[in-house]
């Protein structure tokens, strides 16, 4: 009988792209799964700052120079921790206590546009008195910029691109080599890696001075045993295939972990709300009279209670993970009006004429309703089942939206809230909105179509020719 | 409770006295009940072995009659005894034992087949249902050989809607057989079947009931087909019994008006057929909620005797031997 | 009986389904004199019900091949146009009663609303005259004009079908092709419908085919008897003759199946089943279930005729 499905669903072509990409959905799940265990994911989303701290924040996915002409940026980072060419660090003990401190980081800058951020973070072990040094900055055409001096602390960051007090400096400086005053407050990153000419007065127009950069500090400890490690990160516009969002989380890691967990939500909301529905009207219709009343009446009171308004009025109480929603959004549908079509349906088929057979060869309510009805009923109601799994994949979605979700799980819903929190469409991070909400459409979509073509084959009505 | 068995040579298998089953009907919004009188007094008897038509037009009551004596339906007044037992009052827990002492067979042969299980499961299900734990396997090949359903083989495990309709109705009959009742009861078997598959159902069904000494009650709308596979017919109409005799005695002395009616309207195959106008009794059968005062054919019977028929419901006379008119003329 | 007043020849009719090809009507050729009737007799699956329909057009939607000649009072009906089909044939010379008409009765429109529609939209009659026509033909189908403003919900079945021919009857067709007329009815209700189309045979004259699968209640009409097997006619008689003495080896068991009243006869049946329409097999498409079959069967016997009147698509007469 399958066999026989699968060949009248291969007529239809819509159905045919929708299992598709519902298979690849879960092939992405199922890679989700293996590649990334649910603990680690959910401690990785719901790690602070510190877990990111090497990822720019808001950064959009790497194609995306693809479609500009421009090369974005990616990240840079340069750490005496771990040698590589164009990092050198050297602590050389002096007369006495003191060491020279002086580290150096080498890179070459050929993209077409300035990194986001520029921070130095630091890490030294001393007693009492942290190592004091100069960081300077060398450009491509020779020009060295001391930056500032400064004590390196145990544990701390010199954030550059945040330095205001630098980007008064150099932005006077400019003003006087060009003549010109700036209208607009340049941000360090720019005033560090521009060109310096006229093209700076601009914002959209300044252009990158492409070429090796250096960035150097040289101090002294004052004690001894003293180590110094610095890390620098020219932090990028662009990072992985999915971007980055206000916390520097890799968009990656909920794009695509959402998806094991939309489709589950839905499919097990879809799934047991049908079949606990169906076993309710099953019994309503079979049994009758008060059996039938009772469940009806309290059925219809249940469909007229608002379910998101009550939904809203439960989450501002209590705050729930994702399994406990998905549970209780079953609780609130169970009585929901697919009670009443199953009804019907059974209140059909329990007069059809193998029933009453099996009546007269002396079979039990029970057998009937089970082997007999339910049977029946049960392919009849596939398609409407996968075409609700799409309404619950939207609802976890739109439940996230409005904040209701699960705050700390990583799902698409959760996604749009936070870009909608964070202003995404009014700050031009189109990239924050468009991968969720391409992600819940193409779900909805494809269970849509295949839905749309289990419909067209159980319900012979519907039937094309 | 089981009746202490009290059984006679003579007697006979099935025994129906004054059976009536009424159905409750809500008239209106505000209540007040009504009811339709589906069967409204009717006495049968089939002894074991025979073959027994039960004949009438749609909403006569046949259907309900047979459903009531299977006691799908529970009878509202009367009596039905079966091998001695009296079944009128039982409840289905205790009617177990009469499922598998009886068989159904249904008009619809597709619809009496549930589409999603395969022949061999549709026999073996009244079985399991009786609690038969070994030898299942057997019996559904002993049956399907019965029916010519052969090779059991390829039939087994195929799904009713590969079957031809005097096929599907075949399995059916090997279903209502595979419990070896006492009793089948058959409604309308071959309506639904095509003119030339009718004779081999019903020669097959007279072939089982000779071999087991099977009791057939048949209902049909046919009386042409009572000829040949009934012994005793019973003519049935808006809910009673009106004529009752040996098919041969009916079918050439009908006695009842409404009988004559019928017997004059059916065609045989006759080409000077289409030059004759046929007199019919005006009218419609009765509305079962409110049936006619007196005999219920008063207002169609052409021979109506004014103030007697439309008064008082006439008795069941035995005019001769074996044949009983439920009419005042015989008075 | 004076000329022609139906003439099909070669009629054939195919429609596509997803397992393949149904060859519903095959070849089918048939003459209808002026106020006659014939009766065309067959089980189901024979393609009767896809015969009337190929003759008033009626085509399914995956209709694949349809040709032949249908000639009405000499006028080649395939010819016309769609357009001209509807608006000068169906219903205005050949009116079809499907089967189970009477539930096509829109049970929220009056009945007289119902009958002179389409009349008054497709004809553009006018509404008094097309009520005149209505309340005329249940007169003739003897229904009191009263039920005009009914609704059909008060009739009962046997009065719905009088509704249904009086219906067919408004613009007195030249022939109308009738599907089962009495398949739902009770014996008494349907021999008064029998006597109806008795009297609307006689008094109007009209030229009937009167499509079922009751042999004994053909009998009651048919001047002529078509009987179609595997969408095919097998044979064609004059009443008189086929129902004492059928000639095809189907008609013959047929026959045979049908039990009688008043006589006693020895009854038979056919073992197995019509041939499936969407691969029919080549040859006599009885030849499986046929006792009196012989090798020349294994070819496709010609429509032999034995008569003036009847003919046999069958080797025994070639």
């Amino acid at each position: 009988m399958s066999v026989k499905l699968l060949k009248q669903l291969s007529t239809y072509k819509s159905a045919l792209i929708g299992l598709t990409v519902i298979l690849a959905l879960v092939a992405i799940s199922v890679y989700a799964v293996v590649a990334i265990p649910y603990d680690k994911a959910a401690l990785l989303w719901r790690a602070g700052e510190q877990q990111w701290l090497d990822n720019p924040r808001n950064a959009m996915p790497s194609w995306v120079s693809l479609l500009t002409r421009r090369s974005l940026p990616e990240t840079l980072i340069l750490d005496t921790g771990k040698p590589q060419p164009g990092v050198s660090k050297a602590v050389v003990p002096v007369a006495g206590r003191f060491s020279r401190v002086k580290i150096e980081f080498s890179f070459n800058y050929g993209y077409d546009d300035f990194p986001s951020e520029l921070n130095v973070f630091f890490k030294a072990s001393f007693n009492a008195s942290p190592p004091l040094v100069t960081v300077h900055w060398v450009k491509p055409n020779g020009e060295d910029v001391t930056l500032k001096t400064l004590q390196i602390p145990k544990e701390g960051s010199y954030y550059v691109s945040n330095d205001d007090a630098l980007a008064k400096e150099l932005r006077s400086a400019l003003s006087g080599k060009l003549n010109k005053t700036i209208e607009y407050e340049v941000p360090v990153t720019t005033l560090l890696f521009a060109v310096e000419d006229e093209d700076l007065l601009n914002p959209g127009t300044a252009k990158v001075m492409k070429g090796a950069y250096k960035l150097w500090m040289e101090g002294s400890a004052f004690e001894t045993g003293v180590d110094v490690d610095a890390k620098l990160t020219v932090y990028g516009k662009v990072y992985g295939w999915a971007g980055t969002d206000h916390l520097r989380r890799d968009l990656g890691i909920a794009i695509l972990w959402g998806t094991p967990i939309a489709l589950s939500f839905g499919v097990i909301a879809a799934v047991s709300i049908a079949l606990i529905q169906m076993f309710i009207g099953a019994v309503s219709a079979w049994f009758g009279g008060s059996v039938d009343t009772v469940t009806q009446r309290v059925t219809e009171i249940i469909m007229i209670l608002p379910f998101l308004p009550i939904l809203i009025m439960i989450s501002t109480f209590y705050k729930f993970n994702i399994w406990v929603l998905l549970l209780v959004v079953i609780a609130l549908s169970v009585f929901g009006g697919g009670v009443k079509n199953y009804r019907a349906m059974f209140l059909q088929v329990k007069e059809f004429p193998y029933v009453e057979a099996a009546k007269a060869y002396g079979a039990g309510s029970f057998r009937i309703l089970t082997r007999y009805l339910i049977p029946k009923v049960l392919p009849t109601i596939i398609p409407s089942v996968v075409l609700s799994v799409a309404d619950f994949v939207f609802l976890e979605a739109a439940l996230a939206i409005l904040g209701l979700g699960d705050p700390l799980t990583p799902t698409w819903g959760k996604v749009i809230n936070d870009s909608y929190r964070n202003g995404a469409l009014y700050k031009g991070l189109y990239y924050w909105v468009l991968e969720p909400s391409a992600m819940l459409t193409l779900t909805s979509l494809s269970f849509a179509m295949l839905g749309f073509a289990l419909d067209k084959i159980f319900n012979p009505r519907l039937k094309e020719m | 409770m089981l009746a202490l068995r009290v059984k006679t040579v003579s007697e006979p298998l099935l025994s129906v006295k004054g059976l009536r089953k009424f159905f409750e009907v809500k008239k209106g919004f505000l209540g007040g009940k009504a009811y339709l009188k589906a069967v409204d007094g009717v006495d049968l008897t089939v002894a074991k072995g025979e073959a027994v038509s039960i004949v009438g037009e749609s909403g006569c009551g046949k259907t309900t009659l047979g459903k009531t004596i299977l006691r799908l339906y529970s009878p509202t007044e009367g009596s039905i005894k079966f091998d001695g037992r009296d079944v009128t009052r039982l409840k289905p827990k205790e009617l177990k034992w009469y499922r598998r002492e009886t068989g159904l067979v249904q008009q619809d042969p597709f619809g009496a087949l549930p589409p999603f299980m395969t022949v061999r499961r549709i026999l073996e299900e009244p079985l399991i249902v009786h609690g038969v734990k070994s030898g299942r396997t057997e019996r559904v090949r002993r049956v399907l050989e019965k029916v010519r359903l052969t090779p059991v083989e390829d039939f087994a495990g195929k799904y009713p809607h590969m079957l031809s309709g005097g096929q599907q109705q075949r399995l059916v009959i090997a279903r209502s057989i595979i419990l070896e009742p006492k009793m089948i009861i058959a409604d309308e078997p071959v309506s639904m079947l095509d003119a030339s598959v009718r004779v081999e159902i019903l020669q097959l069904l007279e072939e089982l009931r000779k071999q087991y000494g099977l009791s057939v009650i048949y209902i049909t709308h046919d009386l042409s087909t009572t000829r040949y596979f009934s012994s005793r017919v019973y003519i049935m109409y808006a809910g009673h019994v009106v004529e009752h005799a040996e098919t041969k005695e009916i079918l050439s002395k009908q006695m009842h008006p409404y009988t004559k009616a019928l017997i004059s309207v059916i065609p045989d195959p006759d080409p000077l057929n289409r030059f004759v106008t046929r007199s019919i009794p005006s009218g419609e059968p009765p509305n079962l909620l409110n049936p006619p005062k007196g005999c219920r054919f008063n207002p169609r019977c052409p021979s109506l005797i004014n103030g007697v028929c439309n008064v008082k419901e006439p008795p069941l006379i035995e005019v001769s031997k074996g044949h009983h008119v439920k009419c005042w003329l015989y008075d | 009986m004076e000329g022609k007043q139906l003439s099909v020849e070669g009629l054939t009719m195919y429609y596509k389904t997803m397992r393949g090809e149904v060859k519903a009507v095959d070849n089918v050729s048939l003459p209808l004199l002026k106020g006659e009737t014939v009766a065309v007799i067959g089980e189901s699956g024979c393609g009767k019900s896809s015969l009337a329909k190929a003759i008033i057009r009626l085509l399914p939607r995956n209709v694949s091949v349809y040709r032949g000649t249908v000639l009405l009072n000499g006028l080649n009906l395939m010819e016309l146009s769609e357009e001209e089909f509807a608006r000068k044939v169906r219903w205005v010379k050949i009116t079809y009663v499907p089967q189970a008409a009477l539930n096509s009765l829109n049970p929220v429109i009056k009945v007289g609303d119902q009958m002179i529609e389409p009349l008054v939209l497709r004809l553009g009659i006018a509404k008094r005259e097309a009520i005149e026509k209505a309340a005329e033909a249940l007169t003739t189908v003897g229904i009191s004009k009263d039920f005009l403003n009914r609704y059909p919900f008060e009739l009962s079945g046997g009065m719905k079908q009088r509704v249904i021919i009086a219906m067919s009857l408004t613009l007195r067709p030249n022939l109308m092709i009738l599907d089962e007329p009495t398949s739902s009815l009770d014996v008494l209700t349907q021999a008064s419908i029998m006597n109806l189309l008795k009297a609307v045979k006689r008094d109007l004259k009209v030229s009937m085919m009167f499509i079922t699968h009751d042999v004994s209640l053909s009998s009651e009409l048919a001047d002529k008897v078509a009987v179609m097997y595997a969408g095919q006619i097998v044979e064609f008689s004059s009443a008189d003759r086929f129902y004492l003495e059928p000639k095809h080896p189907y008609s013959q068991k047929l026959m045979q199946s049908v039990p009688t009243l008043r006589r006693d006869k020895e009854l038979a049946y056919i073992p197995g089943s019509p041939p499936s329409l969407l691969n029919p097999p080549k040859g006599c498409r009885f030849y499986e279930r046929c006792s009196l079959k012989f090798e020349k069967c294994e070819v496709e016997p010609p429509t032999i005729p034995v008569d003036k009147v009847s003919s046999v698509k069958c080797w025994l007469y070639g």
